[in-house]
């Protein structure tokens, strides 16, 4: 089973992603920041990792840059999970390493779609 | 498969109870600090995280309200407005009061 974890400030947000994912058959690692997320990844394998952007403690980009440099994950999907519309942000993210990003709100079904299309 | 998030509404609007909670509180240290840019940082997370939160649910006018209070709250952020005790208290005064009732109403 291919592991994702997601990284979000938000209890609401996390449940709602964790739920989606589980439903579509993945095993979830949530992360309430980007320090947390980095603390955890050091004991685990993740296949994937989604990010929101604005977080206390680290915020997204940082996050991102960090995971790059970890040989594991130089080549594994990261998926940013934004309200933001805006460039700026999104071409910050892609600069730190980031693969790609999903808007928020999403359509469940769409954002299953997005990671199978990702996930090598 | 179609997945259905609604059964998560409640947790959200616990969760925004809590941030608009914060928000108050941030605003009224802000008084003595003023350019406590980490303090201003949390209260824009907090109106960030409701509003993302609002567009799962359909909440289109909490929507369009937070993100208004965001537009504000950036403003400080980027030092273009001073966070002036007149600031604070429109901040206070108006959109606090009002979203609660947004939320209470959803």
């Amino acid at each position: 089973m291919r592991t994702v974890m997601i990284v979000d400030d938000s209890v609401s947000m996390r449940q709602m992603v964790g739920y989606t994912l589980r439903q579509g058959g993945f095993e979830v690692i949530e992360a309430e920041h980007g320090q947390d997320a980095l603390n955890k990844l050091a004991g685990a394998t993740v296949d994937l990792i989604l990010t929101d952007l604005n977080m206390p403690v680290m915020d997204g980009i940082t996050l991102i840059q960090n995971v790059r440099k970890q040989p594991a994950m130089k080549s594994k999907p990261i998926l940013m999970l934004t309200t933001e519309g805006l460039a700026s942000k999104k071409e910050q993210g892609k600069a730190a390493g980031a693969t790609g990003w999903i808007v928020k709100p999403f359509d469940p079904e769409k954002l299953l779609q997005t990671l199978a299309k990702v996930l090598p | 498969m179609k997945i259905d998030l609604s059964e998560f509404r409640e947790t959200f609007l616990l969760e925004s109870a809590d941030h608009i909670a914060s928000m108050e509180t941030g605003l009224l240290t802000l008084r003595s600090t003023p350019n406590d840019t980490e303090l201003l940082n949390s209260i824009f997370r907090s109106a960030h995280s409701i509003k993302g939160g609002a567009g799962f649910h359909g909440l289109t006018s909490l929507i369009h309200f937070t993100h208004s209070l965001e537009n504000l709250l950036e403003r400080l952020r980027s030092s273009e407005m001073q966070a002036t005790d007149e600031v604070i208290d429109i901040l206070l005064r108006e959109p606090l009061i009002k979203l609660p009732t947004r939320i209470d109403c959803v």
